[in-house]
């Protein structure tokens, strides 16, 4: 019960943080800044737990054992994972939400087939994702070319290893 | 104490039937597809966590009390770790990002923006995208127009538009 009840409190107290935040000033790096806030809120409960002890908190039952707290640890840990992965769509828009989007406004009329053609630019689809990159410092910019940094050649060797262990052509 | 351990990992030991399964049955079974290999074998993670967490709280008489919070707790964290897996995958599949970031590994040196966008046909993955939501029924065509199929595809972009106006008050990121 005790992992259910802080692993909600977690999620809460953690969202009205990052909203209120996000509508003062949005951060430059928004995951890192989500990363921040949810594990933040974790690690104040479990040290308030810890260092004030039960009393604390007027009878709600507390992560008394050492497998409680893992289990509330990975319960905390798979929802912000799931909730930045989440997020990374609302930050950017995908192609296919583009084209959904622009068919469903079409209504009873109907998208022509040739319009969707012209619906995402090589800019929207290519050089944002660019500067997302760089942003994210996984590329630099040098004399008006990109290269990879030591963080984007991590990231890309992750997917590819993986890639490699389905037997999948590279996607995107 | 060591049943405890065991109830606090469940998640994570479900998640590694899920992948272990996903990847042998993905490379064994080729016409199974990568979507209904993810389907089955996640299905296969969460009974595996559910008939775990309850015979493990039913052996404990100290357990027995705590069995539904422990079945909500373990269900939503496999169902948590399922959906960045499936997103995981997801991204290797569909995502921009490490299809460019490809493209640098396998050019091996720099690379300027005219040479990404001369190696990434976007007409080409638009086209891949709108075969992919025909062939699943999210959008039919007709008299060679595209109307709304089945609307979860729909769904799913008006609640990700919702939030973006909710936590970035815009509904794009071009506005």
């Amino acid at each position: 019960m005790a992992v259910l009840l802080w692993g909600i409190i977690v999620g809460v107290v953690g969202f009205a943080i990052h909203f209120v935040l996000w509508h003062i000033r949005l951060p430059q790096r928004h995951l890192r800044a989500i990363a921040i806030i949810f594990f933040g809120t974790m690690v104040a409960v479990l040290a308030a737990q810890w260092f004030l002890g039960d009393s604390l908190f007027g009878g709600l039952p507390c992560l008394d054992e050492l497998p409680e707290v893992v289990s509330f640890f990975i319960f905390c840990v798979a929802c912000v994972f799931a909730y930045m992965i989440t997020y990374t769509s609302f930050e950017v828009d995908s192609p296919t939400e583009v084209m959904v989007d622009r068919i469903d406004r079409s209504g009873d009329q109907g998208l022509p087939v040739g319009a969707m053609d012209d619906l995402i630019s090589n800019e929207q689809m290519v050089k944002v994702r660019v500067l997302n990159l760089v942003r994210d410092r996984m590329l630099i910019e040098e004399n008006g070319a990109f290269r990879m940094t030591p963080k984007g050649r991590r990231f890309i060797w992750v997917f590819d290893t993986y890639r490699r262990l389905l037997g999948r052509p590279r996607g995107g | 104490m060591g049943i405890k351990w065991l109830l606090a990992f469940l998640p994570v030991l479900g998640l590694a039937v899920h992948v272990v399964a996903n990847v042998v049955s993905y490379r064994g079974i080729r016409r199974l597809g990568m979507l209904k290999s993810l389907i089955y074998t996640f299905a296969l993670g969460l009974v595996s966590v559910a008939v775990a967490t309850v015979a493990i709280c039913l052996a404990d008489p100290a357990l027995r009390a705590e069995l539904l919070p422990y079945l909500i707790v373990n269900g939503i964290a496999y169902g948590a770790l399922g959906y960045d897996y499936f997103h995981f995958i997801n991204l290797n599949v569909t995502a921009r990002r490490p299809r460019i970031m490809g493209e640098f590994l396998d050019a091996q040196r720099p690379l300027t923006l005219e040479d990404i966008t001369a190696r990434y046909d976007s007409a080409l993955q638009v086209r891949v995208r709108v075969k992919r939501l025909v062939d699943s029924g999210q959008i039919v065509e007709r008299d060679g127009r595209y109307f709304i199929g089945r609307p979860t595809m729909l769904y799913i972009t008006r609640f990700i538009m919702f939030m973006k106006l909710v936590m970035l008050g815009k509904r794009s990121e071009f506005e």
